[in-house]
């Protein structure tokens, strides 16, 4: 395991459980873009959804999730620290995604996140976001989510 | 919130989840919430309780009828922090299994509101909120 200090590997913990409750919150998308960097990339090509360059492409993604979605539930675990420079760290953890289309369509997938984190003007900013399936995908991932 | 106060707190609710889910004694459920705690499972369709008496009520009564609970908790976050009053946000993933009866499985948030008290760090007040359909 790198060493990462105590007091980073506690704020990419919380950083990555903010964006959980923010993505669940599907309501605002705000509170969600406040986590990135304006210029942070969020690869979802893994598990078949876009890959995003800015906060206006993970805005328009989650405009599209927020509008279809009436439930969100992603549980989050087994935090483990990748690496830190001094300056970026990036930390992994598991994630069981829940989730209800307004159709009544439903997905759930078992994933891992990884997050490379920063510091800007005092508050922490993800730059590079990559979520990579470790169970079959279900087609209802596509169904719900492909069009965004 | 200080980190020790947010562990104190995770501390106290892996407590209740260990001795909800170990189904052998009520008191110790009870001991985790303060005499006058409101404790409210309105939300799933469960009752809202006021004090120890009712809490202990409700649990004594509903492990006798279980086969078997599982509760799982992540994404704890603090929610708020005044010096005194602590509260914390966390997902649980849910299952009970009744004697006489279907699975329950869901996945909810917690929201306990705690305080620091002669005896440790207790709950007095528990919400809990569906976030998928049952």
């Amino acid at each position: 395991m790198t060493s990462m200090p105590e007091n980073v590997r506690t704020s990419l913990e919380r950083h990555m459980i903010e964006y959980c409750y923010a993505v669940d919150g599907l309501e605002d998308v705000q509170p969600l873009l406040d986590l990135f960097t304006d210029d942070a990339v969020a690869d979802l090509t893994a598990i078949g959804l876009p890959m995003m360059n800015g906060k206006g492409d993970i805005k328009a993604f989650f405009d599209g999730v927020f509008e279809g979605m009436s439930h969100h539930f992603h549980f989050i675990s087994n935090f483990r620290p990748v690496s830190w420079d001094g300056t970026e760290g990036a930390m992994d953890a598991y994630v069981i995604g829940m989730g209800r289309a307004k159709d009544g369509n439903t997905v759930e997938v078992q994933v891992k996140y990884r997050m490379v984190c920063l510091q800007q003007n005092g508050a922490w900013k993800c730059r590079h976001y990559t979520i990579t399936p470790m169970m079959p995908l279900p087609g209802s991932l596509d169904e719900i989510h492909g069009e965004h | 919130m200080p980190e020790t106060v947010l562990r104190a707190i995770k501390d106290l609710m892996a407590e209740y989840s260990h001795n909800l889910d170990a189904m052998e004694d009520a008191e110790k459920v009870v001991a985790i919430f303060t005499p006058d705690a409101v404790v409210d499972f309105s939300a799933v369709g469960f009752p809202a309780m006021n004090g120890e008496d009712e809490i202990r009520g409700f649990f004594a009564g509903l492990f006798p009828a279980m086969a078997g609970q599982f509760h799982d908790m992540a994404n704890f976050r603090p929610a708020s922090w005044d010096d005194e009053v602590a509260i914390v946000e966390t997902y649980v993933i849910g299952m009970g299994q009744p004697k006489d009866g279907d699975l329950i499985h869901v996945q909810v948030k917690y929201r306990w509101e705690c305080i620091e008290t002669a005896n440790g760090w207790r709950c007095r007040h528990f919400t809990l909120k569906p976030m998928m359909p049952a």
